[in-house]
């Protein structure tokens, strides 16, 4: 396996040279063949990832049956909704769409570095922020439904003329198809 | 309770010092709110940053069809208006005051100087950011899930937790 060093201007160029300095001696090195799962949805995690290289897919699950939320591709952090909501759950299925490289770095010694050197962990928490900000506006057309249980979808319902005409058999099938649900 | 002390109790908070709630809070103006008082305007761009001190704000969003869809009611201790304040798009829902609301308000000008992380407060600030906004991540997905149980058995999952358990309530003074 390649050092960590090799892979250390991924942290670099996000958070400074300086700041990666303080993480390098607490992270480790993963990695994750196509087709593992890195976290299930709803089970504990105690550590955040940065995606070094490769892709992962997001996906959420109830019962066998999930929405496929998007992809991640290097340079993304998983696992900071689990930190900073507390409760060290997962929200989300991640599965490697590739072959992945990660940076793994726990969520107790995230908080060591934290109380050591809160400079590198505010840094890299307003990293995290930017991120989370991105992910929340990119749900914005993610289907919902509302407290009297009507289903709808905040923005525009609009789809291509051509995904349209892909969806004829009814409208179980045409959610299924707009949500990537099996 | 006092607001800076109701200020260090939220999630995110144990890393900002008295005199930082201290700073945060002289910055904020406090008011109680009519029911139907509309804090943040669909499609209009967020003035400022939002603490529900008491009561509620229903978070809602007029549809294509002209139906308004009540998604979320904020909890004592949620911040709101943050996503338009931060990325300067409009807000995609309405928050409107319910149940007597008491919030607290920070100008747009002191966010942007809370957002960067800069300055010693900006930067354990971005911890309460962070909190907030893995909160809101946490009830989508949990919408999500809500959304797969109503297709295939019929029936929503529990409500969502916001995840505001042990905020204590502030008193009237």
């Amino acid at each position: 396996m390649p050092a960590l060093q090799d892979f250390a201007s991924v942290l670099a160029d996000q958070i400074g040279k300086e700041h990666a300095a303080m993480f390098l001696d607490h992270v480790s090195l993963q990695e994750l063949p196509r087709g593992e799962v890195l976290l299930r949805d709803q089970a504990s995690v105690s550590a955040l990832y940065l995606l070094i290289e490769g892709r992962v897919g997001l996906s959420v699950e109830v019962a066998g049956h999930a929405i496929h939320l998007g992809t991640m591709d290097a340079g993304n952090w998983i696992g900071e909704v689990a930190y900073f909501s507390g409760s060290h759950i997962s929200c989300s299925t991640v599965t490697a769409e590739t072959d992945v490289r990660l940076m793994r770095l726990g969520f107790a010694e995230f908080g060591a570095i934290a109380r050591a050197t809160p400079e590198a962990a505010c840094r890299l928490t307003h990293v995290l922020v930017t991120m989370l900000i991105h992910r929340l506006r990119a749900t914005v057309h993610n289907p919902v439904v509302d407290a009297d249980g009507q289903l709808f979808m905040l923005g525009n319902l609009s789809l291509p003329s051509p995904a349209r005409a892909a969806h004829e058999r009814g409208v179980i099938d045409f959610f299924r198809k707009l949500l990537g649900t099996h | 309770m006092l607001l800076k002390n109701f200020v260090r109790t939220l999630p995110g908070a144990e890393y900002l010092s008295e005199e930082d709630a201290e700073h945060i809070v002289a910055a904020m103006r406090v008011e109680d709110y009519e029911d139907g008082h509309i804090f943040v305007c669909q499609d209009k761009l967020a003035k400022e940053l939002h603490l529900l001190l008491k009561g509620a704000v229903k978070v809602s969003h007029y549809g294509p069809t002209g139906r308004n869809h009540t998604l979320r009611i904020l909890e004592p201790g949620d911040f709101f208006g943050l996503l338009s304040l931060s990325d300067g798009k409009p807000a995609v829902a309405s928050c409107v005051a319910e149940k007597g609301a008491r919030v607290a308000s920070l100008p747009f000008s002191a966010y942007m100087l809370l957002y960067q992380p800069h300055s010693d407060i900006g930067c354990r600030f971005q911890y309460l950011l962070a909190a907030q906004l893995a909160r809101d991540l946490r009830y989508r997905h949990a919408m999500l899930r809500n959304l797969l149980s109503c297709l295939y058995t019929g029936q929503p999952l529990s409500a969502p937790s916001c995840g505001m358990e042990g905020v204590p309530q502030i008193s009237d003074d």
